[in-house]
């Protein structure tokens, strides 16, 4: 599903992407979540989709799977960002994702800790979270429209701006 | 897991299939044939990719393996195709105005049930473990929103999934339909030394 003729950029799991172009960016999202942040004076955009909310406590985690973690994920995206020239007060943030899809079989409340990792991080760094669609039982396609900072959010059967 | 024993999984399967295709005959009272088309491991990572685009929307039906070792099993089909199996198996279609009715999922959850039991049973007996399914769990949603959450749940124990292509006939109709099995580690050690 597209809405415009931006150029589209699927976000694979556990992967974090920054821009300064004008670009479409998805995601499928169930238990998992998604950080979309946008910078409206310097116009850069980042977003990520964290599996677990962190690491196991052992566990070294590398470059390469560092996106699978919120807690690792998370600082990462922002590094970039300012990289980029990303300023925290023009700043603001969305949360998505975060849903319980498989309630009678699995009892790891694993996606109320992700959105929980997502709200500590971002007050932590003094960023606006300006909307959240998190929770429920349904998966939800995510678009990132990263020249607005709009978000579409399709569930099966349902869609919303945001 | 190697060759060896993926192809063994495959034959327990398959063996399993035709017990479950059996089962399903008595009790529709038609012939019924489960048919098993390829087996092979894939990483998580790679998991959704390698089935449909993230969001198709898809019926799928989940269980959860318990007893000696742990794991997930999810059978997976298009609606089109869960709207077919439903008329074959039980002449009715849990479907309304082209959505899925999810207040009647029990006729998948039966297969499921029947197949998935059949499975374990039959690996069980094989392996000297035992394993039990728990009750079905139907869901109909984007595939990669179902997907991640038992990938999230197994990702920090295993790395891989089973994928396990059928097709159930019934005379000249058939319909597609994937099985997953995804075993924990303590279950694949087990799978790798006994089934040698």
């Amino acid at each position: 599903m597209t809405t415009n003729n931006l150029p589209q950029k699927n976000l694979s799991i556990g992967e974090i992407y920054v821009t300064t172009k004008a670009e479409q960016v998805s995601t499928v999202l169930g238990s998992c979540v998604s950080v979309c942040l946008y910078d409206s004076k310097n116009k850069i955009s980042g977003m990520n989709h964290h599996v677990l909310p962190a690491p196991p406590p052992s566990a070294q985690v590398d470059s390469k799977h560092s996106g699978k973690y919120g807690k690792t994920a998370l600082p990462e995206l922002l590094v970039r960002m300012k990289q980029l020239g990303m300023e925290t007060r023009t700043t603001s943030a969305k949360i998505f994702g975060g849903a319980h899809m498989l309630s009678q079989i699995s009892f790891a409340m694993i996606n109320e800790r992700n959105v929980a990792v997502a709200r500590e991080f971002l007050h932590a760094n003094g960023i606006r979270i300006v909307a959240e669609d998190v929770g429920g039982d349904r998966g939800r396609k995510v678009i990132f429209q990263t020249d607005s900072g709009k978000v579409l959010v399709r569930e099966v059967n349902k869609r919303e701006f945001l | 897991m190697d060759e060896t024993v993926l192809e063994r999984i495959k034959s327990v399967f398959s063996e399993s299939a035709e017990l479950a295709g059996r089962s399903m005959e008595m009790m529709v009272g038609r012939p019924l044939s489960i048919r098993v088309n390829r087996i092979e491991q894939i990483p998580f990572e790679n998991l959704c990719e390698s089935l449909y685009p993230p969001d198709t929307p898809m019926a799928m039906i989940l269980l959860r393996i318990t007893g000696d070792n742990s794991g997930y099993m999810v059978f997976l089909m298009y609606e089109e195709n869960a709207r077919k199996l439903n008329e074959i198996l039980w002449g009715s279609v849990p479907f309304e105005d082209g959505v899925i009715n999810l207040s009647d999922p029990s006729a998948l959850g039966e297969l499921a049930n029947v197949v998935g039991s059949c499975f374990l049973n039959v690996l069980a007996d094989r392996v000297g473990l035992e394993l039990r399914p728990t009750e079905p769990f139907f869901v109909y949603d984007m595939l990669a929103a179902v997907l991640e959450g038992l990938i999230a749940e197994q990702s920090l124990i295993a790395d891989k999934a089973i994928l396990v292509d059928t097709n159930m006939a019934e005379k000249e109709r058939g319909i597609g339909m994937h099985f997953l099995f995804l075993p924990s580690p303590d279950l694949v050690e087990n799978l790798a030394a006994r089934l040698r």
